[in-house]
């Protein structure tokens, strides 16, 4: 990677942040913790469907997307786009209209037991798809997603995202274990970079979530949440 | 074990606690665990036993207009106004020993050990144990501070016995109290004389757990609302023989019915607020249905809890907006039965610092959560007596025979009431 395009990809990352802020994507803890699906307690919680909702931040984070695709993955590399259920779906179809490319979807779940009966749309078996997803917190259900597509005859070996939380050493590895390469516009260290500059929360709201950010599973054990990350 | 942090609870103490949570435990045994049945023989026992325990101590003893055991020291026996401290000595079936009893016991040592000490507390204190706090038995939870109160409704007085069908009511009229007063809403006790409640509790969930402190202060505890027997209607038919088009199954009812709650539930939590939802109860009669039939009707309970009144009542919404939906799409009928209501509660701003001050005083680090489970004090609180509680470290949750705490961390609960007891002289400004 050439320097210009890592400065590049850093101004990307801060622009990303700051139009997630602006539109409100991103909301700090005050009393209680937010609580995912995993269990995991978390003093941040950012919503990265908000970006349908407003088009000119959209368009503009769809076009870096899609550098991701030409630039750091290559065209010639993959041959359609699969969203992910559910809102992988809408940015998967925008980034899918921009550059001519078929589309599928792949459902969290199977429907029935046939074996493409996680993927909609048309496909050939051994067709190469990149699995667009709106944000990923630990990467288990990239790996599912990215299992369901394998399954049905695709092939899988990148994921493109909005946003990327970074905070547990065990995603890269379960990633890598399943030879799927992740690639996101920006992550927590990124908002809170950006939040810090502009001062507009509290220093103490800032500290606690940096507690988080080093330590998530302590965080969220002593608020209550999961204490262990089963990915 | 042992808290982590500066506090030392003396082996006199220990041992007298260790003996009546024992002696109690001997008393109430049942398959696994304890049971101690509301409005029972058995429960009178135990209040009998307290009763000529703490009377061995030089303590007075009574039992108020709601059948609960008071006690008191013999210069507080004619106070006008008074903080209560105590809790309930009622469990579910195969319950644990803790959970209730060990808020009546902290109260009594503190009792105990001013008498032995000649000490003085800062306000006149009554140690209150309360009978049917759980709600195993009848249906409805916190029967006596609602009674006490003048909060529990004609519909909970006729909730009926888990065992023999009779009404709750029936039950605590044959205890001997005013159930003409009880059903007109008015408190048995004269309100204005109580200036706080406290309650020691063990902590149902794991939060305490590997926090390094052996007890909390609580802030807040959730309220809920609950129907003990919801029931699923649709037509009973071949399992083999009846096309998907041409069922109405309730247990599918039921379940699509609970997913949708489950959804509900994960998106509320992951956007901050609070809720906990539970289904203990799912049965399809076992004499009328078989595996090879589609049943005509399912029926379980549904308890659900949140910090905030919002929460509830958009909750209670969602419940009947999915279940007419369901009803549309799966051609059954839901019937809620009665719903147990119970408002969430704010503890007593005051209690809660003068608590947090005697934790820091005897050495503790000042822990403040929010209570899962409900509680007497809850009933209190929203009958305008400042409230607060304590919360002591416990493994394995409560409600039933493994709750595990440790006397050690329990005396540090009673070490934090008995110090603010001893000290704050403020209980109950907002009365």
């Amino acid at each position: 990677m050439t320097k210009t395009s890592a400065k590049h990809q850093d101004q990307v990352a801060r622009e990303t942040a700051a139009a997630l802020l602006d539109i409100g994507a991103v909301q700090f803890w005050s009393e209680q913790p937010f609580m995912f699906t995993s269990g995991l307690a978390s003093p941040v919680y950012i919503d990265c469907r908000k970006v349908m909702s407003h088009p000119e931040v959209r368009e503009r984070l769809m076009g870096y997307a899609c550098e991701i695709l030409s630039n750091r993955i290559g065209l010639n590399q993959f041959d359609a786009l699969a969203g992910g259920e559910t809102a992988g779906i809408p940015y998967a179809a925008w980034m899918a209209a921009e550059l001519r490319l078929p589309m599928q979807y792949v459902r969290k779940k199977p429907k029935g037991f046939a074996r493409n009966a996680q993927v909609e749309g048309d496909f050939k078996p051994g067709q190469r798809v990149v699995l667009i997803e709106d944000l990923t917190t630990d990467g288990a259900s990239k790996v599912r997603f990215a299992q369901a597509l394998r399954r049905s005859g695709l092939r899988v070996d990148h994921t493109v995202m909005l946003f990327f939380y970074d905070i547990f050493p065990e995603t890269m590895r379960l990633l890598a274990e399943h030879e799927l390469q992740l690639h996101a516009l920006a992550t927590w260290r990124d908002v809170l970079g950006v939040a810090q500059e502009r001062g507009c929360f509290e220093d103490a709201v800032l500290a606690e979530i940096e507690h988080f950010l080093d330590a998530p599973l302590k965080w969220s054990s002593d608020h209550g949440g999961a204490s262990v990350l089963s990915i | 074990m042992t808290p982590s942090v500066g506090f030392a609870p003396q082996a006199s103490d220990a041992r007298l606690a260790a003996s009546l949570f024992q002696e109690a435990a001997r008393r109430s045994p049942d398959v696994a665990g304890i049971s101690r049945p509301a409005f029972s023989a058995k429960e009178t026992e135990i209040l009998e036993w307290l009763r000529a325990e703490a009377e061995g101590m030089g303590l007075c003893t009574w039992y108020d207009a709601g059948q609960n055991l008071r006690m008191c020291l013999p210069e507080d026996a004619q106070a006008e106004r008074f903080v209560l401290v105590g809790s309930h000595v009622d469990s579910v079936p195969m319950g644990g020993n803790y959970d209730g009893l060990a808020g009546v016991l902290a109260g009594l040592i503190c009792l105990a050990r001013a008498r032995s000490r000649g000490e003085r507390f800062a306000r006149p204190v009554q140690v209150i144990a309360m009978r049917a706090e759980e709600s195993a038995w009848f249906g409805p939870c916190y029967i006596a501070s609602k009674a006490l109160t003048g909060a529990l409704s004609a519909q909970e007085c006729a909730a009926l016995h888990r065992g023999d069908h009779r009404p709750l009511g029936d039950h605590m009229r044959d205890f001997g109290i005013d159930m003409n007063r009880v059903q007109s809403g008015l408190p048995l006790i004269d309100l204005d004389q109580v200036l706080g409640y406290v309650e020691l509790h063990i902590e149902q969930g794991p939060m305490l757990i590997g926090k390094g402190s052996p007890a909390a202060v609580v802030t807040g505890i959730r309220g809920n609302f609950r129907h003990r027997d919801v029931c699923c209607s649709g037509q009973a038919g071949h399992s083999g023989a009846v096309p998907r088009a041409f069922r109405r199954d309730p247990v599918m009812a039921m379940s699509d019915l609970l997913m949708r709650l489950d959804d509900a539930w994960a998106s509320i939590i992951q956007k901050g607020e609070d809720l906990v939802l539970t289904s203990g109860i799912v049965h399809t009669d076992a004499e009328r249905n078989a595996m090879t039939r589609i049943a005509d009707e399912v029926r379980f309970s549904l308890d659900i809890r949140s910090q905030s009144s919002d929460v509830l009542k958009g909750m209670q919404g969602l419940l009947s907006q999915e279940m007419a939906q369901i009803e549309r799409e799966r051609r059954v009928s839901f019937a809620l039965d009665a719903c147990h209501w119970t408002a969430p509660a704010m503890m007593d701003a005051g209690l809660v610092e003068d608590l947090s001050a005697s934790m820091q005083r005897i050495g503790l680090p000042v822990v403040r959560m929010a209570s899962g489970g409900g509680h007497d004090a809850a009933v209190f609180a929203n009958a305008g007596i400042p409230s607060a509680m304590v919360f002591v470290r416990n493994r394995n949750g409560s409600h039933n025979p493994d709750e595990a705490m440790e006397i050690d961390d329990f005396l540090s609960g009673v070490e934090i009431i008995y110090d603010m007891l001893k000290q704050s002289r403020s209980v109950g400004r907002g009365a």
